[in-house]
């Protein structure tokens, strides 16, 4: 497989932005991971990823329904990220190819352990656990998640509006790459 | 290599792991996740003696719980009631 280059945009806290230019991206594990473990980014696809970078910025600068916000500056980032394993589920194949990996994982798991729903409803672990044996290294993906209207009046929905890449090691972003797209005040 | 081929090594990789490597893997990548393995079938075995029993006689009693879930022969063992009483 071809490495091939993709622009991500990674919205932050302006002094969060200032510690990646030096020091680069940090792996995420926690409960936003949409794709199991790595640094995320929109990307070009369903809509403007700087917008929906900079969107991101201001919802994690929310500090629940308490005012002031957590920071009061975001900037957007941009960086090259180069990966020669892609796996991009708006291509049919590459998603028929996680399914083969996933069902054969969900066979060899109802065989010997008991169920629980962290396998059974939780993808973030079936990612992990298909990047891991696929040896990917960027995930790409379409996602619903909700803009500030969407949020305040809790609007759900199954239909994706932005596309996001998870790079499963930091190794595959190119540091001096990393570029300011965009800053500005936090308006909640 | 393209992605089919990504995912049939992966697939030979699954297949070809132990239950304890998979084990590892799902709790490496699993947010917390512990795998608990399935035990498919719990025997009791049950056993009872019983000797003689009257006023001022002698009795002999002894009986076993034993319980053994499958694949672990050692899950647990239990006996209990072990009794001896001359009179």
């Amino acid at each position: 497989m071809e490495r091939s280059e993709i622009i991500g945009y990674h919205g932050t806290s302006e002094e969060n932005a200032k510690k990646i230019v030096t020091t680069n991206f940090k792996r995420s594990e926690n409960p936003d991971d949409w794709l199991g473990y790595g640094v995320y980014f929109f990307v070009n696809g369903i809509s403007d990823p700087i917008a929906n970078a900079k969107e991101w910025a201001m919802y994690k600068a929310w500090n629940g329904n308490s005012k002031p916000a957590l920071y009061s500056r975001y900037n957007v980032l941009s960086a090259k990220v180069v990966g020669a394993n892609i796996l991009d589920t708006n291509k049919i194949a590459d998603l028929k190819a996680f399914n083969l990996v996933r069902n054969r994982l969900l066979e060899i798991h109802k065989e010997h352990w008991c169920k629980d729903r962290k396998v059974t409803e939780d993808d973030r672990l079936l990612w992990n656990f298909a990047a891991d044996f696929m040896k990917l290294d960027v995930i790409i993906h379409n996602l619903y998640i909700k803009n500030k209207t969407q949020r305040i009046k809790k609007i759900a929905s199954n239909i994706p509006n932005v596309t996001v890449m998870c790079v499963k090691d930091v190794a595959n972003i190119d540091i001096d790459t990393i570029n300011k797209e965009k800053e500005g005040r936090v308006k909640l | 290599m393209n992605i089919d081929d990504l995912a049939k090594q992966a697939i030979e990789r699954i297949n070809s792991m132990s239950i304890e490597e998979l084990e590892e893997k799902f709790i490496e990548h699993g947010y917390g996740y512990v795998p608990v393995r399935k035990e498919r079938k719990i025997t009791i075995e049950y056993t009872h003696k019983y000797s003689g029993s009257f006023y001022g006689g002698k009795l002999e009693s002894s009986s076993a719980h034993i319980i053994k879930a499958a694949n672990q022969p050692n899950f647990f063992s239990l006996e209990y009631c072990d009794m001896d009483i001359a009179a």
